[in-house]
């Protein structure tokens, strides 16, 4: 298990972003920026689509870091204030979660 | 279907639209464009031919199913119920015959073989135990889909686990299912979309005929020119000499699917020449290979001479070259071309090259299974043309037979196959499933005849295909199919005599033929140019049936089982 840092929690959600953009038409596809928008609706990602985002996303943080960091809890889901907003805030929030996993 | 969208419905269990994502937003070809099924609503509409996703008549159906949804029994065993085997099978034979239903309404049929979640142990040591285990069952269930999907003509099935193989632990995630219904990554969907797409480029005639390699540092270690043939890496005890022998064993084995073998190689020729000739451990011999460039020319300029002499299209060919800066260049060069990155490790050649999706074709015919051969006896034919002085005198020293056939299940599918592979000498291409090919020969107005070609040298197997509509006293050629393989051997020549013929004993008074131009069958309007049908304009031709159309000398024809025709 390795201690995260937040670039590579970057690098994780870039990975997931490039397989999102691989099944989404070219004037669709999420610039790997973190102010690029992922609400759907207002980014033009579905639902469905940001779902796809943020399991891809626990997959490449558990490759990188060798260990389970689940990001889409329901309770997360459905909060108000939603941290899956930009990708610059899903870093954030999977780096925050990636410390609680792996540093307690 | 050639040269346009393909239109595909994908009907499923599953939210497909992860899949429908990865095949409509790929560019290489062929472009597709997908319409879904409502989720979950797998059988009743494969039975529902008014179901809206059949009413623009989709070219291709994609119908993907999870074993617990459609097999009663599998839901019940995965429950660790009691089920019979032989019930299990009987509810198999079920969901078929509900695909059999939907086959006519599409030209093409993919259905992937059922699997389970990897991380699902079933029942541990006794999960292959039949009658009680899953994995048993599920080994069972699709061997069953296997058999019996073979017998609807336009359809086949796709090898699933493959794809969860390939994706490793995470392809399958409850999560996923749960939150989209959904149970794959990301990966299984992309080597899904991969195969699929490599099928329908199988069935619409796109897949590749000829691997190029280059020599040193790819079919063996080391450069035969500096160290000799004796001093290569090929073989022994020694695990990288192995993976040269692993690779050209893997070129060997494709050339029995129908694979034809060139080389093109920076060497001098005859240095090159006498290493696969001498050195023991080579799995390759000249044979193998229907020509190479072995020079110090530009690569790429190679490549064109090779395909020329072959009479292929660059879209035929994938080059393979250890060489980074190589690839660049005819990638480059020659954009029709599938140049793979290779890997720099000689002990990853062989996997690098069974994983190549490029040259899946429906079907495997004896003249495929031959086809090396055929080019070998080519190049003597080209030997014996060199020593011959006019081409008459050649032609009569090849002994020519052609002998034509009538349409019959026994020919249908190399027939149906050398309609959608042949562009050069194609009258009018058009590219037809096995089913609809035989459903068109059946109609009343409509005759189709099969030429095979043998000489001397050996025997082409059937490469030539002619039809026409007949309508009261004129007739009209509708398909005029010849391999590249036998052009310019009065092949053409004799197909339009027995046109001529065939159509004098039917009163038909007038034959006509016209030329459908595309970017590559210049070679058919170049032979009806030069066969003496009257021309009636740029493309079209006619025959008035007042007069023969003599056969050519130099080519016997015998008649096989004509009497349908």
């Amino acid at each position: 298990m390795v201690s995260p840092d937040k670039k590579r929690v970057a690098n994780a959600v870039f990975q997931a972003v490039a397989e999102l953009n691989a099944q989404l038409p070219k004037d669709a596809r999420l610039a790997a920026e973190p102010n690029t928008s992922i609400a759907p609706g207002a980014s033009g990602l579905s639902s469905l689509h940001l779902v796809v985002l943020i399991v891809a996303t626990e997959q490449k943080l558990e490759e990188e870091f060798g260990v389970s960091i689940p990001i889409a809890k329901d309770d997360v889901l459905s909060q108000a204030e939603s941290p899956f907003q930009t990708l610059g805030s899903l870093i954030e929030f999977a780096y925050a979660t990636a410390r609680e996993c792996i540093d307690g | 279907m050639d040269e346009k969208v393909i239109r595909c419905v994908i009907i499923a269990d599953l939210t497909p639209n992860t899949l429908a994502g990865y095949l409509e937003n790929d560019d290489s070809a062929p472009l597709i464009r997908v319409q879904t099924a409502p989720f979950n609503q797998v059988v009743p509409v494969i039975m529902d031919a008014a179901a809206p996703c059949w009413r623009e008549s989709p070219d291709v159906a994609i119908v993907w199913t999870r074993p617990e949804s459609v097999i009663a029994g599998y839901r019940d065993l995965a429950s660790f119920h009691e089920v019979q085997t032989a019930q299990l099978l009987a509810q198999v034979d079920e969901f078929v015959a509900a695909l059999a239903m939907a086959s006519p309404r599409v030209r093409h049929l993919l259905v992937p073989t059922w699997v389970r979640a990897p991380g699902n142990r079933g029942l541990g040591m006794l999960d292959m135990k039949p009658g009680m285990g899953l994995g048993h069952a599920l080994l069972r269930m699709n061997a069953r889909l296997c058999d019996l999907v073979s017998g609807i003509p336009n359809a086949y099935v796709l090898d699933a686990q493959r794809w969860l193989g390939l994706a490793g632990r995470h392809a399958f995630s409850h999560k996923l299912w749960y939150m989209a219904k959904s149970p794959y990554s990301n990966e299984v969907y992309a080597e899904a979309a991969r195969d699929i797409r490599a099928a329908l480029r199988g069935l619409t005639g796109k897949a590749r005929k000829l691997a190029i390699v280059d020599l040193d540092d790819t079919l063996w270690g080391g450069i035969v020119g500096d160290q000799g043939w004796e001093n290569l890496r090929l073989g022994g005890h020694d695990p990288v000499g192995e993976a040269y022998v692993g690779f050209q064993e893997a070129l060997e084995s494709i050339t029995r699917r129908g694979i034809i073998l060139g080389i093109v190689s920076k060497n001098q020729e005859d240095t090159a020449l006498e290493a696969i000739r001498k050195h023991p451990e080579m799995r390759l011999r000249v044979e193998h290979f229907a020509g190479w460039r072995i020079n110090w020319e530009d690569k790429a300029k190679n490549i064109v001479e090779l395909v020329t002499e072959l009479r292929l299209g660059l879209e035929s060919v994938v080059f393979i070259d250890d060489s980074a800066v190589e690839r660049e260049r005819v990638r480059q060069a020659l954009p029709g071309v599938l140049v793979p990155d290779w890997p720099s490790d000689p002990m990853q050649y062989r996997t690098a090259f069974e994983g190549l999706s490029c040259f899946d074709v429906p079907s495997v015919s004896t003249e495929d299974r031959g086809r090396a051969a055929m080019y070998g006896a080519e190049q003597e034919r080209e030997a014996v043309r060199a020593q011959m002085g006019s081409i008459e005198n050649w032609l009569s020293s090849l002994e020519m037979t052609v002998t034509v056939e009538t349409l019959d299940a026994a020919n249908v599918s190399r027939a149906t196959q050398l309609l959608n592979k042949t562009n050069q000498m194609n009258l009018a291409p058009r590219r037809m499933s096995e089913a609809e090919f035989n459903a068109w020969a059946l109609e009343p107005t409509h005759r189709v005849w099969a030429f095979r070609v043998a000489d001397r040298f050996g025997d082409s197997g059937l490469v030539g295909l002619a039809s026409v509509t007949v309508d009261n006293a004129k007739a009209t050629v509708v398909d005029f199919v010849l391999s590249c393989r036998v052009m310019g051997r009065r092949v053409e020549e004799t197909m339009l005599a027995w046109l001529v013929a065939r159509c004098r004993e039917h009163n038909v008074q007038e034959i006509g033929a016209t030329v459908l131009r595309t970017t590559r069958n210049q070679p058919c309007l170049e032979a009806f140019r030069r066969s003496g049908w009257q021309a009636m304009g740029e493309t079209r031709f006619r025959w008035e049936l007042d007069q023969d159309y003599p056969f050519p000398e130099t080519v016997r024809v015998i008649v096989r089982e004509v009497a349908g025709g």
